[in-house]
């Protein structure tokens, strides 16, 4: 378990590396994804806005051809999607404009790409139904 | 004020030990010291963590760890502060309480035992505390480094007999923010104010939650309240009292129980309480931080979907090089310390095939790293290793974007999990028969399985 100081060093800058990284990399591990991640059809432009912006501009494709989980990503996942999908933006894959698979991980502003997986989901929570006011107050 | 906070709570602790010796508890060992004791000091949520990993380096290394909370270890290590708190040697095998020790007494002006904190361990960025808890926390950077280590999900958290099921961050900011203090700012089913529990706002868990629904820490109901120099009955300042305060609520009776709710590390669930289904802003679905509320995959957050996640933050003085140094003659301790925990998100030496000289290439073999990840993955302790992710993010709760480690270990996490993800098949392999045993989209053989890189 001894440790080397460089190899710290490195660690360190590789750590920095990836901190910094935008989206180059592809989701080639959701090779093993277990359901389906789908990426919906649609308008392309990302209309996000708030903490999620920026990710949009990650789609500049790289190496994404890698993701051979297409087929699990194609999957009829697609029609069990929200219909936020149909009306929104489109799913446009992270990993670039080839990629396959898309992390689903926008999770702010109006960008309806969390919605295009079904996987894992436990429900819509509705806001107006549980009399959570809109906005809300300023504390 | 944030001396004064400091202050009360080394006062609190002061208070605990002289309650405990009145009591006639015999006293508690010393602490190892020396070269190869290291001494951590920050999170409440990380222990489960901090245990595993110390499992795994055995007796090579002494963890000595202070727990006050998130934004209070950055503190001591960024504002060179003594730790006075109570103190565990997190001794192979004693689990996430370790084994409590005496610290000895440092030199003046400090005259009090205590030690010199070598790493900082926090669940947030420091700029999130600088930005509410402790606005004169100094930046990261100037002689100090952020090493980033395995991802920890945090939840809101009921009773597992309460009638909720999911809550979205709109609905949380409004629980959270007024405590249903009246009609108007109340969201069933959580409508009793003694039944909403808070964490005190140096808490970790409680500001990457407030990140994720736009409430800053100290505008929670009840949050900047210290339990301990006032009496704050929702407050709670650790893990262990939050989980204690949820089950106690629903031992009261069905409306209380449907009522309680707080805020919880995943790790730090326990029996009798269980994470709420998250709907972060603009999302259109509620998700588990797993595939179910009671699986072990982390699938939502792995791929992300589920929002509320974040890598451990150890923060520890650099040399000019950037390499981490000790505060106590144990630079080469602290070293392993941080190494260990940057592991999971770096390519084994032994494979990389170029013997440690590229960067993003840990000292570790391949089998020492498979055994870190099995240790903190385990169902007791639920942490993700960073080869088991798939999307990475870069700020408190910021964007995604996916992510490919540099080793995969997703079949390995999901196997110490003791729970394979449905539908995923993971193929066991050797080195020696990788080529004709791992093909196509998973052509890599990593830490026993095939992965696709």
């Amino acid at each position: 378990m001894k440790t080397n100081p460089m190899i710290v060093k490195l660690s360190a800058i590789a750590l920095i590396a990836m901190a910094g990284s935008a989206a180059a990399v592809a989701c080639s591990s959701n090779d093993n994804n277990p359901g389906p991640i789908v990426i919906e059809a649609g308008p392309s432009d990302d209309t996000g806005t708030g903490s999620s912006s920026g990710t949009s501009s990650s789609s500049s494709g790289s190496g994404s051809g890698s993701s051979s989980g297409a087929s699990n990503s194609s999957s009829s996942g697609a029609s069990s999607s929200s219909g936020a999908g149909d009306s929104g933006p489109s799913c446009t894959p992270d990993g670039g404009t080839s990629a396959t698979c898309n992390s689903c991980a926008i999770t702010g502003g109006n960008d309806s790409r969390n919605t295009c997986s079904s996987f894992g989901c436990a429900g819509k929570y509705d806001n107006a139904a549980h009399g959570v006011p809109s906005p809300l107050p300023m504390l | 004020m944030r001396n004064k906070v400091r202050a009360a709570n080394a006062a609190a602790w002061l208070l605990g030990g002289a309650t405990l010796a009145i009591s006639g508890s015999a006293a508690a060992a010393a602490c190892p010291s020396g070269a190869t004791t290291v001494y951590l000091n920050g999170s409440t949520a990380a222990p489960p963590l901090i245990a595993a990993v110390a499992n795994v380096l055995g007796a090579s290394v002494n963890i000595i760890y202070q727990r006050p909370g998130s934004c209070q270890g950055p503190d001591h290590l960024l504002n060179k502060t003594p730790g006075l708190e109570s103190a565990a040697w997190m001794q192979p095998g004693t689990g996430a309480a370790g084994t409590t020790c005496t610290l000895p007494t440092l030199p003046a002006p400090t005259n009090a035992a205590g030690a010199v904190v070598d790493i900082g361990v926090s669940d947030v960025y420091a700029s999130t505390c600088h930005a509410t808890f402790d606005p004169n926390l100094p930046d990261v950077g100037s002689g100090t480094k952020d090493f980033l280590g395995p991802i920890q999900a945090m939840t809101l958290a009921v009773p597992t007999s309460s009638t909720a099921t999911s809550i979205s961050a709109e609905a949380a900011y409004m629980v959270f923010g007024y405590a249903a203090d009246t009609p108007a700012h109340t969201i069933a089913p959580w409508s009793v104010p003694g039944d909403i529990f808070t964490r005190y706002y140096d808490s970790g868990t409680l500001e990457m939650t407030a990140t994720a629904i736009g409430l800053v820490g100290s505008k929670w109901k009840n949050a900047t309240c210290n339990p301990n120099t006032s009496t704050c009955p929702q407050t709670e300042t650790g893990a262990g009292g939050m989980a204690t305060a949820l089950t106690n609520a629903a031992m009261k009776g069905t409306a209380d129980t449907n009522a309680a709710i707080g805020n919880l590390g995943d790790q730090n669930l326990v029996t009798g309480v269980r994470p709420l289904a998250f709907q972060a802003t603009s999302q259109e679905c509620a998700y588990y931080p797993d595939s179910t509320s009671t699986a072990l995959d982390k699938i939502n957050v792995r791929q992300g979907r589920y929002a509320i996640w974040g890598p451990l933050h150890m923060i520890v003085n650099v040399d000019q090089n950037g390499q981490p140094v000790g505060q106590n003659n144990n630079t080469a301790a602290v070293q392993t310390v941080i190494n260990a925990f940057a592991a999971t998100s770096l390519e084994p030496v032994a494979l990389s095939g170029d013997a440690g000289t590229d960067g993003g290439v840990t000292s570790l073999t391949e089998d020492q790293v498979g055994a870190l990840v099995d240790a903190i993955s385990a169902p007791t302790v639920r942490i993700i290793p960073q080869c088991a992710m798939q999307v990475q993010r870069t700020t408190e709760i910021g964007p995604e974007t996916s992510y490919a480690p540099p080793a995969a270990c997703s079949c390995r996490f999901e196997n110490a999990t003791g729970v394979p993800v449905t539908g995923h098949t993971c193929t066991a392999c050797t080195h020696a028969n990788e080529s004709t045993t791992c093909t196509g989209a998973t052509p890599k053989c990593r830490f026993g399985y095939c992965e696709a890189k």
